[in-house]
């Protein structure tokens, strides 16, 4: 790139311009401009017209945008309730996938190659049902009368099915199974490329296997801690599907509130608003993180 | 450099039997499924050695290293390491230390932490901990760079910090794995003569693997040449080199001519031989094997141990010959000969004296002669 930036024509005829042309306009086209879009329908007002929403500047040209959709958002209980239970969700779904997800990505990364491509396989294997599919087949296994309940009773473990449906617990196992892969295989390939050699170094050197593992298995597969965690974290909080097929009322997550202001009430100003702040909400950690890692990488 | 009693040459500690092994291998033998690493080794290293396990890609060598670091367990036989049975015991409970091929540096840590790792672990005191590690890392040379990231430093450093690591702990024992296999030859030679001063300063015992015949020659006060998962022989460098037991040494420790051959007549030491491609009998003074008449031998001659057109061809072990290849080396000459017979002889010849360097070229007609002494039988 900086011989490329050195003599620009170049750096076009050679392609190399064209290249990271490409990834950029991606981004301007169905990134950044959608996000302009929705950030200045998030300062109109609500109408009853098409496009439902005030115009942004007056006739005269004079400005006359808000950030009175922000202060309901920020200030009504509803919706602070709905993005804690987000928050909370999408971080407890994080934890659980860890600890559900490490151990299986370092069983396959230590697995010998044939079983390690098995297992791999079937990791990724249920992306080949279709995903509503796959959250729908919950419903029929967490019911009042479904299957997991049915075999309780006629086992007489219990004698009134457990309310599992549209409770947290629901939506929370949702989302956990829906997001695993996601967890295990960016853990997997930090966990399959570190040197085997270092662990049994550590124990050379008076680690016991357990204490080995977490001095040096685990701090060096901290990029994949991160990506995958990024890679549940994001998504849970936004996610809808699963709230709306295997949640209730007391599951309010903010995805789900954007689509009710958006199809129900018709309000896009509130409902862009809600993206944006759910963006800020999980853009501004990420890029301090980034930062201070970077920080920490030029020192 | 200090030579003390471990030095090479001063202290043959395996000739005395009443010696107590230090390091024993007992009827090691290890499979992994079908295929057979090691196939029963039994071996006896003294304190204050440093024994080099030579041999090529899979003789099982590693293996035996990796058994007696713990990492493997022998599927049958028993390892001591200072009188004590080291079955059941785990690698971080072992009285010896290993320097891995890839260093294995933490790549999470830098220099000083690297060294300090092991010294953490046995929990000794903060201040002995700065004391023990400045220390090392000033017998390495390494102090300047103690605050870098293994991935700042080069082959050669790494190389440093690896064994100051593993002798931080002052273990009974030091495995090196392929310790100089990683740098360029000219680092490597360097980085020996490093090694050797380290052990005399330090004392420790210590286990060598290599594929590096000059590097188990310089190192090494023995050697244990391995294959297909046995030790061919045990020696020291002179012996494996001069004294070849069987046909296998012979061949993987530098260069050497080996001539099929049937013994015809025993006379005390002197056999005389009928040999595939030699034109007369050959003479060979070598008592070692016990031939008897009739049997099938290998005869085995160093190259450097053939003269080039002899002032004098006194009659013993002559043939004639042309120069199908050479090769110039600089110090040495290596002249392929071919005798009539279209016997291919190896000769090396030192070049001492500029007005004779390049003299002898292709299809030059040389005389070649060796005495009996100088050369050996091999069976196989």
């Amino acid at each position: 790139m900086a011989r490329g930036s050195a003599s620009p024509k170049g750096h076009w005829r050679t392609g190399k311009g064209a290249v990271t042309a490409i990834p950029y306009a991606w981004l301007i086209l169905f990134f950044l401009i959608p996000f302009v879009i929705v950030f200045r329908i998030s300062l109109s007002e609500p109408l009853i017209a098409q496009p439902p929403y005030s115009e942004l500047f007056g006739p005269g040209g004079d400005f006359q945008g808000s950030l009175y959709n922000y202060e309901i958002v920020l200030t009504d209980e509803l919706y602070l309730v709905a993005f804690t239970n987000s928050l909370e969700i999408g971080f407890v779904s994080t934890l659980i996938c860890l600890l559900i997800g490490y151990p299986m990505a370092y069983g396959i990364a230590r697995a010998s190659p044939k079983v390690r491509m098995i297992l791999l396989l079937l990791v990724i294997l249920p992306f080949w049902t279709s995903f509503l599919l796959r959250v729908y087949a919950w419903i029929g296994l967490l019911n009042d009368t479904g299957l997991v309940n049915t075999l309780l009773l006629h086992a007489g473990f219990i004698t009134e099915p457990i309310r599992m449906m549209q409770t947290r617990f629901s939506v929370q196992l949702g989302i956990v199974y829906s997001y695993l892969p996601f967890m295990i295989l960016p853990l997997y390939s930090t966990l399959e490329r570190q040197d085997w050699s270092l662990v049994e170094a550590a124990q050379d050197l008076g680690c016991s296997a357990t204490k080995a593992f977490w001095t040096i298995t685990v701090p060096l597969s901290l990029p994949g801690i991160i990506a995958g965690s990024m890679l549940v974290f994001i998504p849970a909080v936004g996610e809808f599907v699963i709230p709306a097929l295997l949640g209730g009322p007391d599951t309010l997550m903010a995805g789900r509130l954007l689509w009710d202001e958006f199809f129900s009430n018709r309000d896009w100003t509130l409902a862009s608003t809600i993206a944006i702040v759910l963006l800020a909400i999980l853009v501004i950690p990420i890029m301090i993180f980034q930062s201070a890692q970077q920080k920490d990488a030029s020192k | 450099m200090a030579v003390t009693e471990i030095s090479a040459t001063s202290d043959q500690t395996w000739t005395d039997p009443a010696t107590p092994a230090f390091i024993e291998c007992r009827g090691i033998t290890k499979n992994f499924g079908d295929f057979q690493a090691v196939g029963g080794v039994d071996l006896k290293i003294f304190k204050g050695e440093l024994f080099a396990l030579l041999g090529g890609s899979g003789c099982g060598k590693t293996t035996l290293l990796r058994m007696m670091a713990g990492f493997e367990t022998p599927t049958t036989g028993s390892i001591f390491i200072d009188g004590e049975d080291m079955a059941g015991i785990p690698p971080h409970q072992r009285p010896c230390n290993m320097m891995f091929q890839s260093y294995a540096l933490f790549p999470h840590m830098n220099v000083e932490q690297n060294v300090a790792f092991g010294l953490k672990q046995d929990g000794v005191p903060k201040g002995e901990i700065q004391d023990r590690v400045d220390q090392v890392l000033s017998l390495v040379e390494m102090t300047q760079q103690k605050k870098r990231k293994p991935h700042q430093l080069s082959g050669g450093q790494r190389q440093r910090v690896a064994l100051a690591r593993a002798i931080v702990k002052r273990p009974k024992v030091l495995l090196l794995d392929e310790p100089l296999g990683a740098l360029d030859k000219r680092l490597r030679e360097q980085a020996q003569f490093e090694l050797m001063n380290l052990l005399d300063e330090t004392g420790v015992t210590m286990v060598m693997v290599t594929h590096d015949q000059e590097e188990a020659m310089v190192l090494a006060t023995r050697i244990a040449v391995m294959n297909e998962g046995l030790i061919q022989q045990i020696g020291t460098p002179l012996e494996v080199y001069e004294l070849p037991a069987t046909r296998f040494v012979a061949d993987f420790l530098g260069n050497i001519t080996l001539i099929p051959a049937k013994v015809t007549a025993v006379d005390g030491a002197m056999v005389t031989l009928s040999a595939d491609g030699w034109p007369q009998p050959v003479q060979v003074e070598d008592d070692r094997l016990g031939v008897s008449i009739g049997e099938a031998v290998s005869i085995a001659v160093r190259p450097e141990k053939i003269h080039l057109n002899p002032a004098e061809a006194d009659g013993q072990n002559v043939a004639q010959g042309v120069v199908d290849e050479f090769a110039y080396l600089g110090d040495i000459t290596l002249y392929r000969i071919k005798l009539e017979t279209g016997l291919i002889v190896e000769v090396t010849q030192a070049n001492t004296r500029l007005d004779s360097v390049r003299r002898v070229t292709w299809d030059t007609g040389v005389t070649l002669s060796f005495s009996p002494q100088n050369a050996l039988l091999v069976r196989g």
